[in-house]
């Protein structure tokens, strides 16, 4: 089972006979896109500030307006 | 952070006999929902019909002319040689529309291919009514419904623990109950301040400013390329429109610079056609439990005529994982704010759409980065029994537009007409019923 963004277990080692750029290439995209606690946190907090902003007068992101408009959720 | 108008959450005893239209990009389906006196049970009878092609290019009146013989043939199939009497309907329309009333919402502009001339930036009610009106469909349309309220709503009725309802598919979006008093937005209109209030959020268009979102260079370019630039952030970083885009991106990006080498020698043409990858390929790369990813290996000659040596599957694998991980615990901080916004320690989500139902680890990874967020003690992040749980939903579009429906009716009789247009009928409607 692959817990949060870690390495699943099962395929640790798998990484062994690595060519050292394709390693280098695969640390640079962990770096990329790997969402640490406090940076999840973070959003978390200015999130809850924009829902507040969309519910007042003045607005925010997510609230509609007709220079923003909004693309809705589709499905497949 | 759209007020619906849907003001109630169901009870669970709500009854009577509903129509739920929802008319997508592919199909349009007319669903009958009754709600029997068992509480939270339902029955349904539905019929799908196919959107034609040409209609979405084609008239105003042709697309309503359309839906309203769907219609028309549902209800002389179902409800042969029967008297009926304004039978009332709630309308999943999944288009964005800005929303004066639950009988009321003004196009902003189509989506999904369509483009229909005379519908945007008018209220479509009308223009659906007249349809009907042509036909004598003994129809009335009583609430246009979106697929994240109705998601929300037929969650609840089965289970009343649920409060927000969400959508992981093409698209991601969210809703939850608000209460009017919290809404300054509405003061104006005076009403009950305790009165709960459906809130559609759009949350895909979250730090359009790009304050917060941990944006890569792949993303820049997803936007940069879409039809629309600087317009829904956060859902080009969790949407399963862009996962297998951004996956492309990264690959191709690998192969053209100088940095490593990946597909050397190989054909990658098909590679480089935008969107030619959705979410479906990832999953199935991560679904592969072969330890030398064979599946993954096939997948590749299959699709791109691309053979990857055993290291690059190896990346290949590791680059969908951490895609398909940012966007699951980027959804759960939309989760998390709404919980932190309305301070629930303890509630259900219900949630949709293909990401959520079909992509592998989504849940639990989901889950892990709520109880990051919100700290939760160590035996909880598993997705399930956690103090905030996304749970699979039950039919928004059908269920819940019906119940929406049901609940307008119910409120209406009830003298609480705020955001009804068509309140006269709405009246007449729920003391029939009884």
């Amino acid at each position: 089972m692959v817990l949060g963004a870690r390495k699943p277990p099962s395929r640790k080692g798998s990484f062994a006979d690595m060519p050292t750029d394709l390693k280098t290439q695969i640390d640079k995209l962990e770096e990329l896109f790997l969402v640490p606690t406090e940076k999840l946190k973070e959003i978390s907090d200015h999130f809850v500030s924009e829902l507040k902003r969309g519910l007042s007068k003045e607005g925010g992101t997510i609230v509609r307006s007709s220079s923003v408009p909004h693309c809705k959720t589709t499905r497949y | 952070m759209i007020p619906t108008w849907c003001m109630a959450f169901p009870d669970g005893h709500e009854t009577g006999s509903y129509l739920a239209l929802d008319m997508g990009g592919t199909n349009l389906r007319v669903c009958e929902v009754t709600l029997t006196s068992e509480k939270g049970e339902f029955e349904i009878i539905q019929s799908k019909y196919r959107m034609p092609e040409e209609l979405k290019t084609g008239s105003a009146d042709e697309l309503w002319g359309y839906v309203a013989d769907c219609l028309q043939q549902f209800i002389e199939y179902h409800h042969e040689d029967e008297k009926l009497d304004h039978l009332p309907l709630g309308f999943t329309f999944s288009y964005p529309v800005t929303q004066d009333a639950i009988d009321h919402g003004v196009l902003q502009r189509w989506t999904k291919g369509f483009d229909i001339a005379g519908v945007e930036g008018e209220d479509v009610v009308p223009q659906f009514n007249r349809a009907l009106e042509e036909r004598h469909l003994p129809i009335k349309l009583v609430a246009l419904v979106n697929d994240t309220t109705g998601t929300m709503i037929a969650s609840a009725y089965t289970d009343t623990d649920m409060k927000v309802g969400c959508i992981f598919g093409t698209g991601c979006n969210a809703a939850y109950m608000e209460d009017c008093g919290s809404i300054p937005k509405l003061a104006h209109l005076n009403l009950d301040k305790d009165l709960p209030m459906a809130i559609n959020c759009e949350w895909g268009a979250f730090d359009n400013e790009h304050a917060v979102l941990p944006r890569t260079p792949y993303d820049v370019i997803i936007d940069k390329e879409s039809p629309r630039p600087g317009q829904q952030s956060f859902e080009k970083m969790i949407a399963g429109l862009y996962l297998g885009e951004i996956f492309r991106l990264v690959l191709l990006d690998l192969h053209k610079g100088n940095e490593c080498t990946m597909f050397a020698d190989q054909d990658v043409s098909k590679l480089d056609k935008p969107y030619s990858l959705d979410a479906s390929f990832l999953a199935a790369i991560e679904e592969d439990r072969f330890e030398n990813l064979t599946d993954t290996a096939d997948l590749f000659a299959a699709k791109l005529g691309i053979s990857p040596t055993k290291p690059e599957l190896e990346l290949i694998r590791r680059l969908a994982e951490l895609i398909a991980t940012r966007a699951a615990r980027l959804t759960a901080v939309g989760v998390s704010a709404i919980c932190r916004h309305k301070k629930w320690d303890n509630v259900h989500v219900g949630a949709d759409g293909s990401v959520f139902t079909k992509y592998p680890h989504f849940k639990i990874r989901q889950a892990q980065a709520l109880k990051e967020i919100l700290g939760w003690e160590g035996k909880f992040g598993k997705g399930r029994g956690d103090p905030i749980e996304v749970l699979p939903a039950e039919d928004g579009s059908g269920v819940g537009a019906a119940l929406i429906a049901a609940l307008t009716v119910k409120r209406a009789r009830a003298g609480q007409l705020a955001g009804i247009r068509d309140c006269d009928s709405l009246v007449e409607i729920g003391r029939k019923m009884k």
